[in-house]
């Protein structure tokens, strides 16, 4: 009986996980090729923010925002990753830029791919710990607070960040 | 520029998307370790704690190795990942059989070249999938399920294409001139094969799938074009050096390599005898001969100090050995073409001088400048006779 009701209990931790997986992965995966600026790498660590987490929610252990705790699982891998093993410049991986569909002349197109590749260039010669904010904050769309949990950083140190990441950013792109 | 459109242009970067197949194998991947699992790992000090460890000694020189993929090698199902080895897309150890593939990637990721050899297997693995699905269902109507899991196996094909050309970009990236021209050429050669299989299966199936199939044969024909226009440039490099140290060095170099690469083909023979006719041996065999006879020729010039003529003809036995043991191991039976294959590209003149007496050296470059010249798909006669070889190697 005990056996029966772990197996259900697995199965119902399995559903929620896949949903979440589902829900996330794309995003996740987004936020890590913008830190990295390499697929396969980025590839790799999204396996194993997912498996990680899974052992995390086997082990009994609960979590509260499914999304906020990828995150920052995400991160953590990142940072050790890092750790390990210093920066190496990477040339853009051009192909994975998607062209958003409602993007509807060939003109309009060009002109969303050109935008896109301009401002990841910049994006990557900015400090690492700014990049990061705007990443966090207007392509992963993050609130502060989350952004705050993720990181470890106090809320103001965030809003201080993003601030000065938006300058960098906006001088970067107007040379 | 103001705050807004900054903002604006950061947004726009939600439409990075990774590879197609990728976020599919994950998710098979992670079911496939889940079920594996028991219903719960030991909770407080567990498992997980013990892999880690034993896992980090285990693999203590490899680099960052998803833990996923270490779990499914070492956690069991050792008998399952053997059964997988023949399954087809649709079927149920499918997922199996390609999780076993990362493990297989993900050990040999510490050597980038074996790595991408085994890239090439992978690709060679899913065009023969692909043919054996197709040539088994027949003209009935492919069931959704199979008709999704072709689909992931092209967009597999296409993703191991796409590793090995980024792989020899950053060898090349990081100066490893050698390695690049070598994955080159088997990128080269291996692409040439895919297309030519892969066109002899298309319009063999549903719409979509055809489309895909199309795709997949521009694929490899970009892969082919582009690995041949990357060899060339990095050997023109190579080739242009004229200070005397640095050509011996070269000429050396490239005998070393002929070498290994003349063992390699003949190992590789050795190995498939069994496997091939005999028409083909014959002709690998003469290949193997060709490449040694041009091997004797750089030593013997080495010997006699013109470096330039050693390393042009280091070259060309390289190329005849590497191509020939490529073909050996992965083309399938009865797809090898006849000699035209086998030319070297030439340029318009042939002909190489000797050093001239000033010391200057004008050898030509003997490689013909890719300008659309590259080859087209078969006829449908060639077609056909693909076709009826391929069924006899399903035999």
């Amino acid at each position: 009986m005990k056996e029966q009701d772990e197996q259900s209990e697995k199965m119902s931790l399995e559903r929620d996980f896949f949903s979440a997986y589902d829900q996330y992965a794309k995003s996740i995966y987004r936020h890590v090729y913008l830190r990295v600026n390499n697929r396969h790498l980025a590839e790799d660590l999204v396996s194993e923010t997912f498996l990680k987490s899974w052992n995390y929610l086997v082990e009994g252990k609960k979590i509260g925002k499914m999304k906020s705790f990828l995150y920052r699982v995400a991160n953590n891998l990142i940072v050790d990753y890092y750790r390990q093993k210093p920066r190496e410049a990477l040339p853009m991986e051009e192909e994975i830029l998607e062209i958003p569909e409602k993007s509807a002349s060939l003109g309009e197109k060009l002109d969303e791919k050109i935008s896109m590749e301009s401002v990841m260039k910049n994006l990557n010669l900015l400090p690492e710990n700014l990049r990061d904010m705007l990443v966090y904050k207007y392509v992963d769309e993050l609130s502060v607070p989350e952004i705050s949990r993720i990181t470890g950083k106090s809320a103001v140190n965030v809003y201080v960040s993003i601030h000065r990441a938006l300058k960098a950013l906006k001088n970067l792109m107007l040379k | 520029m103001k705050n807004k459109e900054i903002k604006k242009y950061l947004k726009s970067l939600k439409n990075v998307a990774p590879d197609k197949d990728f976020l599919s194998r994950t998710r098979d991947n992670l079911s496939l370790k889940i079920k594996q699992s028991p219903a719960f790992v030991i909770k407080g000090v567990g498992l997980r704690h013990y892999n880690q460890r034993s896992l980090k000694l285990i693999f203590a020189n490899t680099k960052m190795i998803p833990l996923f993929l270490i779990f499914a090698l070492v956690a069991g199902g050792g008998g399952t990942a053997y059964a997988s080895q023949d399954s087809l897309p649709g079927e149920t150890l499918y997922a199996v059989k390609l999780a076993t593939e990362d493990v297989r990637l993900a050990i040999a990721s510490v050597n980038s070249e074996k790595q991408a050899g085994i890239r090439i297997e992978l690709a060679q693995k899913r065009v023969e999938e692909i043919q054996k699905v197709l040539a088994e269902s027949g003209q009935k109507e492919l069931a959704a399920k199979q008709e999704e899991a072709l689909s992931r196996a092209l967009d597999n094909f296409n993703s191991q294409l796409d590793k090995i050309s980024a792989k020899a970009a950053e060898m090349k990236l990081k100066e490893e001139f050698q390695k690049a021209v070598k994955l080159n050429v088997d990128l080269a050669v291996a692409s040439d094969i895919f297309k030519d299989v892969l066109a002899g299966i298309e319009g063999k199936s549903a719409e979509k799938i055809n489309k895909k199939i199309e795709k997949s044969i521009e694929r490899a024909l970009k892969a082919k074009e582009d690995s041949e226009n990357e060899e060339e440039e990095i050997n023109d490099e190579e080739y242009k050096v004229v200070d005397i140290e640095g050509l011996k060095k070269n000429a050396q170099r490239w005998i070393d390599l002929a070498v290994e690469e003349i063992k390699a083909a003949e190992t590789a023979v050795s190995k498939n005898i069994a496997r091939l006719e005999e028409s083909k041996l014959n002709e690998f065999s003469k290949k193997i001969e060709e490449a040694k006879k041009d091997l004797n020729e750089a030593i013997a010039f080495f010997g006699g100090g013109n470096f330039r003529e050693a390393f042009n003809k280091a070259m060309d036995a390289r190329k005849t050995a590497a191509k020939t043991e490529l073909r050996v191991r992965i083309a399938p039976k009865g797809i090898i073409k006849k000699d035209e294959d086998w030319k070297i590209k030439t340029g318009d003149d042939n002909s190489a001088t000797s050093t001239s007496a000033t010391g200057t050296t004008e050898i030509k470059n003997k490689k013909e400048k890719s300008n659309g010249k590259s080859k087209k798909i078969e006829t449908e006669n060639e077609n056909s006779e693909e076709n009826e070889n391929n069924s006899e190697s399903e035999d």
